[in-house]
């Protein structure tokens, strides 16, 4: 079994990227962040301390930012080089490192256990004030606690090739008519 | 007495840290708070991005090649499964001026040794490079294909040798488990064509007629194009004697 620090070290430009991700969304909603860690060589590799939500919205947007803000980022770096890698084998060393980054990046897109829990706690008192939005926060927790527990078995892995590999093998088979 | 130092609560910790931010900085508390609110990326991170960027636009704009080469193996592969060999064949080739990929190699080697329009070594060439990985990669790709494989592979490898009784043994060998493979019923008549061609030897022929009639009744469409081209490739165009 390879120890999470050194997958995390491997595979830390998408550390940097999750933790962006929440940081953007304090930025978005104005929360003052007091503490970013970008990335280190510990558990957890990377966190932002920020002023408590004032909202449910926020509570949901920033757990969940890391999972928009690293699928797209692995996309956006993977999409000139994905055919080459995958579907023509043409890779030069420089797409492969192109390569590396956005599966990096895309292995990193799902929020960790804490903000699974922390949106799941805010989940719940948003449900007992009456707001209907936090049914949607419920089965993305679940999803999360999902991922997280198949992250045992390389689901991260799994997700960042399979978004990276996705989105450009879709448009060549919508050119090609197939 | 105890010794244990207390932990400072959250709040205690945030006023330490808006109070450093306040000092270095030389702001009052509202200040800071206004500043942490859109508290800026780092400049390693945003240099780093920046690079990032860049390369990335970089790769953008070599990309529309291999977009193009991709879409052109996309609809040679739904070509040869509806088999169009013609029309796979001039993708596959325009595909191959653009991009050396291995799988458009291999494609394109067995896409010709299936239509008989090949010389040993260019075959050979091409649907011996990929490695063993990404053969299996091409199977996984097009299961029409996959099964004739082994014999196609070692039958090119024998014609580029100029060894045809074994390209025909190994073909023959493939049809004895999969009788009606189209990919090895072509190739063997286009290897039977190839060795009457170049030895002369009637036995040959003969087994290129039989072959041929063989192919007839189970691919009529296809044999008839394949048998234009070896005429036209092999025997100046005219009926073999």
């Amino acid at each position: 079994m390879i120890p999470g620090w050194l997958v995390a070290l491997v595979t830390f430009p998408g550390v940097i990227v999750h933790e962006m991700g929440h940081q953007f969304f304090c930025r978005r909603y104005g929360l003052p962040v007091y503490s970013v860690c970008y990335f280190r060589v510990g558990n957890p590799a990377g966190y932002v301390i920020h002023e408590p939500t004032e909202s449910y919205r926020q509570s949901f947007w920033i757990s969940v930012g890391p999972l928009i803000a690293n699928t797209l980022v692995a996309i956006a770096v993977c999409f000139p080089v994905a055919i080459s890698v995958l579907t023509l084998q043409t890779a030069t060393p420089y797409q492969w490192v192109l390569a590396w980054l956005a599966v990096s990046i895309g292995m990193h897109a799902f929020p960790s256990g804490g903000d699974a829990k922390n949106l799941w706690t805010r989940s719940k008192e948003a449900r007992s004030a009456g707001n209907m939005a936090a049914y949607v926060g419920f089965p993305v927790v679940v999803f999360i606690r999902a991922a997280n527990l198949a992250s045992m078995l390389w689901f991260d892995a799994v997700y960042a090739v399979a978004v990276v590999g996705l989105v450009p093998n879709l448009v060549v088979r919508l050119l090609a008519g197939v | 007495m105890s010794t244990q130092t207390e932990q400072p609560t959250f709040d205690e910790w945030k006023e330490a840290v808006l109070a450093e931010y306040g000092q270095s900085l030389s702001m009052d508390r509202e200040q800071v708070l206004a500043y942490l609110a859109k508290r800026p990326y780092p400049p390693k991170i945003r240099f780093a991005a920046l690079i990032v960027a860049f390369v990335v636009i970089l790769a953008l704009v070599q990309s529309p090649e291999y977009f193009g080469a991709a879409v052109q193996f996309e609809k040679a592969k739904r070509a040869v499964r509806t088999e169009h060999y013609e029309a796979a064949i001039g993708l596959l080739q325009a595909a191959d001026k653009t991009v050396d990929s291995p799988k458009v190699n291999y494609l394109l080697g067995k896409t010709l040794l299936m239509t008989g329009d090949f010389d040993g070594y260019d075959v050979l060439r091409r649907i011996l490079k990929p490695t063993q990985e990404q053969v299996e990669q091409i199977k996984l790709i097009d299961h029409n294909l996959s099964d004739a494989d082994p014999w196609m592979m070692a039958a090119a490898k024998s014609i580029n040798g100029k060894d045809y009784p074994r390209a025909l043994t190994e073909l023959r060998n493939g049809l004895d488990i999969l009788p009606s493979s189209r990919a090895l019923n072509i190739a063997a008549v286009s290897c039977f064509a190839v060795a009457y061609a170049k030895t002369h030897d009637r036995e040959y022929l003969n087994s290129y007629r039989r072959q041929l009639a063989e192919c007839r009744k189970m691919f009529p469409t296809q044999t008839r194009t394949v048998e234009a081209k070896l005429r036209k490739r092999w025997f100046g165009g005219k009926e073999p004697r």
